[in-house]
């Protein structure tokens, strides 16, 4: 759930302490209030708005009243204020706070009747807000103690069955309700391992009680389903801590029905230390930062982040001149933060940041003295535009979608002809800049030979209909589907219908030799489904989270590439877009970026959703993006940290310090000391980025993380640094085979040149600067003791390249 | 079931010599009868490519090893052949699927196929009938004897009252008197098993009673159950006198089974603890345990003459120890269910049990080796009963209780149930059989006929309710009746009424019979006169012609 600040991003720019004693405006949820039983009920929270963005949560203080009707009643339960029916009708609740006051719609229906309690929509929250589906107890593939529950619910049916009827007169006794196993159990009448879940005179046992005195009924069929929940309130600015929060949640059912699900809800936080919630729903403030509040209800997810800031804090947003549009919806969430951002880097520390993001290689001393010794204001935009232009660039994304579409050899399934036209269809689509969404059309529904239509290649290297399902959701949408292939996804919002609904799309590939045996003919078979492995009935190809399409006799694989890249989507763009963000910024909006789930919410949405919709609308131009991307102010910040910025590394106040990845560190290495690498197939001098084959690697670039595109996932990419790395480059042939063999030292000692400019050139060539004043005089005493020049200098060679300042990009 | 003296073994095999050869020309031959049968019907799923269930018609020695559940072909048992039962559609699943079955002249072919010995060619000799015999020896059935055991008069009051009776998974019937017991809360009742009636309550405060059973002389009654998750007992009543012998067992969770030697020194119980427990009857120390279940224990029962016992998990575990030391007599492999119950023949020559998996196998003692097996109920089985002649009653997920012939063929159904069959038993004279199900309701079919014989009051009401009630009822007879009373006494009066106008209408009537009488003979004296006036009138006008 993206919530757009819109609380917190009223008058952000001039925050100072004690200047709103008054909340500006309230709000009152749920916007509106509908009850449809004699035991519905809904809760109501009062939130205060401050002028300076905080809210306060002012539901014990606030008046609510019926606006002249008597359709219904308020009970204060505690701090809350609870509304119940009396009559039916439609009228509004009015919520009055000092001088402000608001009205929310009110509905009554059905005010006099008690339905029976249905055991999907009454009983099954029981065991999820208990905790009894959980992963670790009955929820577990085999269960717990000898009695087993569907993972969170996902199965209804099957749970009705388990508790009535699989162990005949065992879990329930329709004669003896509250004697019954499952009751005694839960309120721990009898010895349970989970403990007790909650007390016997909990409303939660009362439903248990009720129900089985009730006989125990199955629901009829058309019981409505859940079809929404909302959350209350859409986002939080907590000044201080230990400020209490108040959640509402609203679920929302297919029958046009909604229902108070603040006591059934699970709740969890993503950062415990700045906000908690409780298992009522309180959230509680606590060090400043943002977290992300999660309430989960029958197989849905959703969250609203809350920040929290310190109090009576003095702050004031520093303005940075220039920035584009991704800068103000950074720095819009900063100020919010009350974080203030480091400044831009130099010119020395841009052009080797900037190289070797957009091309992978480190600038020469010639381009750096170049850049240095232009003096025009839009210098670094002419120099983004160079870079763009180059063929590396082109390299460096046809490496990145290699990995995404997993390009590699396969035994008598993708032989290395394949490969290598499958990358060569990449890399001419990329070179030409063709917009994505046709590059992505072409290859999700390609059919034909694998030799006549190299992307047709994508089908052999996974042959699995639900791993390749998978693989697709992962690296064009980046949902990881996985966990909804046996129940539905505990953290996000996919159903197993979404999962085989999706899969069906793939169910049809047929795949046959071709004439060359090493060639595969895809097609389509136009018959076969993906039957659904509980109801074992076949289930229709469903977009994720979307609708059914008409499919016809169409291959349905075109379907899905059209709706994959339609407007109307917003996964493919926004990952696409958020794939490139995450290259240049060192951490994606949504982090990992192929880990998009309710649970992992961009730490700027609004940013997530504009970089998509500025992706698309530019007609999918890929390069205009990563310039944006580059030439934004936060791509050009400091590495350096404030004192309000240093915890911060979600919200790009800073630069990220990043390991340079195998290849490109590979590649600079061969840069830097004049040596030539070769790879199978490629001609010698080729560099590690253009390798087709995730097959192909080296010691260096396995050591370094290269990912061998067996998996599908961004994290095959291994980008965190470890001891046998720094052993490879301390005693390894990386840095001293690679300096003697390059000779780079000798030559320049053969120009006669002084040792201060040797040193000099090896600082620039490795570091893009100049040693300073320090650093060299050291260099030098330590160089000119030494009894062998060569030996020495060569020593400050191999001891810049061990450095973190070189192995690093910042 | 160790090895027996070879003695046994030789005389085992004379008496399975095979059977003389049928007259030639009656019987069918694999090659040339039952295979085009095999070949059109069923070749499209048991051919050596596809082999469904394992199962491979195309030759006569694939038949004849059968498929994934066993051997399918009985040679001289017809009916008692899985081939048969699916292909006549009296076992499940029903073969060839979803159609409709094979002509009846094939159907009797493959009939007397079997039946002549399953022979695979012409000249062929006749295949040895299995040597295990499903008589049952009545030498070996041990049958009470003396005068049924009866209970005295006992308490009616119940333990409490509840809105329904629980799920009925312990009964047993008495194999020696009409006395029927079910497991209720906190109480055993006892009921009369001809008449259905309430004789009374055996107190059980330790719990619900999950297990009932009879010893084998009708003299005891053991009780299992407890306390779900938390406590578990064995109690014994002496049945004569109703008075409790002794409680054993300490477990942490429900009996869920239990059993008592014939001997009544041994006590063997189990549940969610894993442990097959062997107690003392006497004092009630542990004299064994088994611990080589993985599962809940479902079900033990030992052998009639209490040499053995035979234990079941919920995961489809079931072995056969002997009693003493509690070694390992024998695994039972093959059930892919939980098993719900365990059954000696009364002979003791035959285990029989159920499971979970639909299915219904039967075990020779002797060898542990699976005698036979077929599908009882879909879904599962869960109660089994033997009737002393071999025959078996069952009940199951289907909610039907159904009998079966001694070689596993369907002799009846008893009637849907309401709910999930869960136990039967059978009535000591072996006329009516009991089901009882998920819902408590407690049934009685004649096993002679199939047709339903009562259903048991199995919640009976506090006696205090049961006297309001009669009371009312009393009271609205009452009422009734006085109504009664004067309605006759205005219906008499209304007959007095009645016939005192009846008889003034006669007398009336009388009367006007006796005028009209009058008036008739004073109408023919006139017509008389009339007639001679006439006549003298034509006389007189003729003379004067």
């Amino acid at each position: 759930m993206n919530r757009p600040f819109a609380a917190v991003a009223i008058l952000l720019f001039a925050m100072a302490p004690g200047l709103a004693a008054a909340p500006v405006s309230i709000e009152v949820f749920p916007p509106r209030v509908r009850l449809d039983s004699a035991r519905d009920r809904q809760r109501i929270v009062v939130q205060a708005v401050h002028a300076d963005g905080r809210t306060e949560d002012v539901t014990a203080a606030a008046a609510i009243e019926m606006g002249g009707t008597k359709l219904a009643a308020v009970e204060r339960i505690g701090e809350a204020h609870v509304v119940r029916p009396v009559a039916d009708g439609e009228g509004r609740i009015v919520v009055r706070h000092g001088p402000h006051a608001k009205e929310i719609p009110l509905v009554v229906v059905s005010a006099s009747s008690d339905p029976p309690l249905s055991f999907r929509l009454d009983v099954m929250p029981v065991f999820a807000r208990g905790g009894c589906n959980m992963g670790s107890c009955h929820g577990a593939a085999r269960g717990k103690d000898g009695f087993r529950l569907s993972l969170f619910g996902f199965d209804p049916a099957g749970d009705y069955e388990r508790i009535v009827r699989e162990f005949p007169g065992r879990r329930i006794d329709l004669g003896d309700p509250s004697g019954s196993l499952l009751v005694q159990k839960a309120i721990g009448g009898v010895p349970h391992t989970g403990g007790r879940r909650f007390e016997a005179t909990s409303d939660l046992a009362d439903r248990l009680v009720r129900w089985i005195a009730a006989g125990g009924p199955d629901d009829p069929s058309g019981i409505p389903a859940v079809i929404g929940l909302d959350l209350y309130p859409p986002t939080a600015l907590l000044e201080g801590d230990g400020r209490r929060q108040q959640l509402v949640a609203v679920a929302r059912f297919s029958d046009g029905t909604d229902r108070d699900v603040t006591d059934l809800c699970w709740y969890g936080s993503n950062n415990d230390p700045t906000v908690k919630v409780s298992p009522e729903g309180v959230v509680t403030s606590g060090n400043r930062g943002e977290g992300f509040i999660m309430a989960r209800y029958d197989a849905i997810t959703v969250g609203s982040p809350i920040v929290v800031i310190p109090k009576n804090l003095a702050f004031t947003y520093p303005q940075s001149p220039g920035g584009n549009w991704i800068d103000e919806l950074v720095d819009r969430k900063l100020a919010a933060l009350r974080i203030a951002p480091s400044g831009l880097c130099d010119d020395e520390t841009f052009l080797r940041r900037a190289t070797l993001d957009l091309i992978g290689m480190l600038p020469t001393p010639a381009e750096r003295e170049a850049f240095l010794a232009d003096g025009s204001a839009d210098k670094r935009e002419r120099l983004v535009e160079r870079l763009l232009a180059r063929k590396e660039f082109v390299d460096i994304w046809v490496m990145k979608w290699s990995e995404m579409l997993q390009i590699r050899t396969i035994g008598g399934q993708v032989p290395p002809k394949a490969a290598t036209l499958f990358h060569q269809w990449l890399d001419r689509r990329i070179a030409a800049n063709e917009p994505v969404d046709v590059m992505v059309r072409e290859l999700i529904s390609a059919s034909g030979g694998t030799f006549v239509n190299p992307p047709a290649n994508y089908y052999q290297l996974e042959r699995d209909t639900l791993k390749l399902s998978e693989n697709v959701a992962q690296a064009f949408l980046g949902m990881r589907l996985q966990c909804a292939q046996c129940h539905n996804h505990p953290f996000d919002r996919w159903t197993m219908d979404d999962y085989y609904g999706f899969a069906a799309f793939f169910r049809r590939i047929g795949r046959k030799q071709g004439a060359d045996p090493r060639e595969f003919i895809i097609h389509d078979t136009g018959s076969g489904e993906m039957n659904h492995p509980l109801t074992t009935a076949p289930v229709a190809p469903k977009f994720p989270g979307g609708e059914r399409p008409k499919v016809d006799d169409r291959d349905r694989r075109e379907a899905l590439a059209h709706w994959m890249t339609s407007p109307d989507n917003p996964w493919f763009a926004r990952h696409v877009a958020n794939v490139a963000w995450t290259h240049f910024l060192g951490r994606g909006v949504v982090h990992e970026p192929d880990d998009v789930r309710v649970s992992n919410p961009p730490s700027n949405g609004p940013l997530l959703d504009e970089l998509g919709k500025r992706f698309a609308s530019s007609g999918w131009d890929f390069r205009r993006i990563v310039r944006d991307i580059v030439a934004s102010n936060t791509y050009q910040r400091s590495c350096e940290v404030n004192e309000t910025n240093k915890l911060d590394d979600v919200n790009f106040s800073h630069a990220a310090v990043r390991r340079i990845r195998a290849e490109v560190l590979l590649d600079v290495l061969s840069q830097v000391t004049n040596t030539k690498n070769k790879f199978p197939g490629l001609p010698l001098g080729a560099r590690a980025v253009q390798v087709a084959d995730g097959r192909t690697t080296n010691y260096f670039l396995t050591t370094f993380g290269r990912a061998t595109r067996e998996d599908v996932c961004s994290c095959a990419v291994r980008m965190d640094p470890n001891l046998s790395q720094a052993l490879h480059m301390l005693n390894g042939d990386a840095a001293n085979q690679r300096i003697r063999e390059g000779g780079l030292v000798a030559a320049l000692m053969k120009e006669g040149r002084p040792d201060t400019e040797i040193v000099d050139e090896l600082f620039v060539r490795c570091y893009c600067r100049r040693p300073t004043e320090r650093e060299r005089i050291e260099t030098i005493v330590t160089v000119q003791a030494a009894p062998n020049r060569t030996a020495a200098l060569e020593d400050v060679f191999w001891a810049l390249l061990n450095s973190p300042e070189f192995l690093f990009n910042h | 079931m160790r090895v027996r003296p070879l003695i046994v073994t030789a005389m085992a095999v004379i008496a399975s010599a095979p059977m003389s050869a049928p007259a030639a020309e009656a019987v069918p031959t694999f090659e040339e009868h039952v295979l085009p049968i095999f070949r059109e019907k069923c070749g499209s799923c048991h051919n050596p490519d596809k082999k469904q269930g394992g199962l491979d018609l195309t030759s006569y020695a694939l038949a004849m090893a059968g498929g994934s559940s066993g051997e399918v072909v009985a040679p001289g048992d017809a009916e008692g052949s899985t081939l048969w039962q699916v292909v006549s559609h009296s076992s499940e699943p029903k073969m060839p699927p979803e159609s409709d079955r094979i002509p009846q002249e094939m159907l009797d072919t493959i009939t007397k196929w079997i039946a002549g010995g399953a022979i695979e060619r012409a000249g062929a000799k006749p295949v040895a009938r299995k040597v295990v015999s499903l008589a049952v020896d009545p030498a070996k059935a041990i049958r009470p004897e003396g005068p049924a055991v009866m209970p005295p008069r006992l308490s009616l009051e119940v333990a409490g009252e509840a809105v329904r009776p629980m799920a009925i998974t312990g009964l047993a019937a008495s194999p020696n008197g009409p006395l029927l017991a079910v497991g209720g809360r906190r109480q055993v009742l006892l009921l009369d098993g001809s008449s259905l009636g309430f004789l009374g309550v055996l107190p059980f405060p330790e719990g619900d009673v999950k297990t009932l059973r009879f010893s084998r002389n009708a003299k005891l009654l053991l009780a299992g159950g407890g306390v779900a998750a938390k406590s578990g007992r064995v109690v014994i009543w002496d049945v004569a006198t109703a008075s409790r012998l002794t409680e054993v067992g300490d477990e942490f969770d429900q009996v869920l089974a239990a059993d008592l030697t014939a001997d009544q020194r041994t006590v063997a119980l189990g549940g969610p603890q894993k442990v097959v427990r062997l107690l003392s009857a006497e004092d009630g120390s542990i004299v064994a345990e088994v611990r080589r279940h993985t599962d809940w224990i479902t079900a033990v029962e030992f052998s009639p003459d209490g040499k053995l016992l035979a234990t079941g998990d919920r995961a489809g575990n079931a072995f056969v120890w002997e009693t003493r030391g509690a070694r390992e007599d024998a695994v039972l492999k093959g059930h892919g269910g939980g098993i719900t119950s365990v059954a000696w023949r009364p002979d003791g020559a035959v285990l029989a049990t159920a499971s979970e998996d639909g299915k219904v196998r039967l075990w020779d003692r002797r060898s542990g080796e699976k005698i036979k097996e077929w599908e009882a109920h879909p879904r599962g089985v869960q109660g089994i009963a033997w009737l002393p002649d071999g025959r078996l009653v069952t009940t199951g997920r289907d909610r039907k209780a159904v009998s079966w012939k001694p070689e596993g063929s369907r002799e009846r159904d008893f009637g849907q149930l309401p709910e999930i069959g869960l136990r039967v038993a059978i009535s000591s004279d072996q006329a009516r059989l009991f089901a009882g199900d998920l819902s408590g309701r407690l049934a009685a079919f004649s096993i002679a006929d199939g047709k339903p014989a009562g259903v048991a009051e199995t919640n009976p009401p506090k006696l205090r309710r049961r006297l309001e009630q009669a009371e009312k009822l009393l009271a609205e007879r009452a009422a009734a009746h006085g109504a009664a009373d004067e309605a006759l006494l205005r219906a008499r009066k209304e007959v007095e009424q009645a016939l005192a106008m009846v008889a003034a209408a006669e007398k009336a009537a009388k009367e006007r019979a006796e005028a009209a009488e009058k008036t008739r003979e004073e109408f023919t004296a006139a017509e008389a006169e009339a007639k001679r006036w006439r006549d003298e009138l034509e006389f007189s006008r003729a003379e004067r012609k």
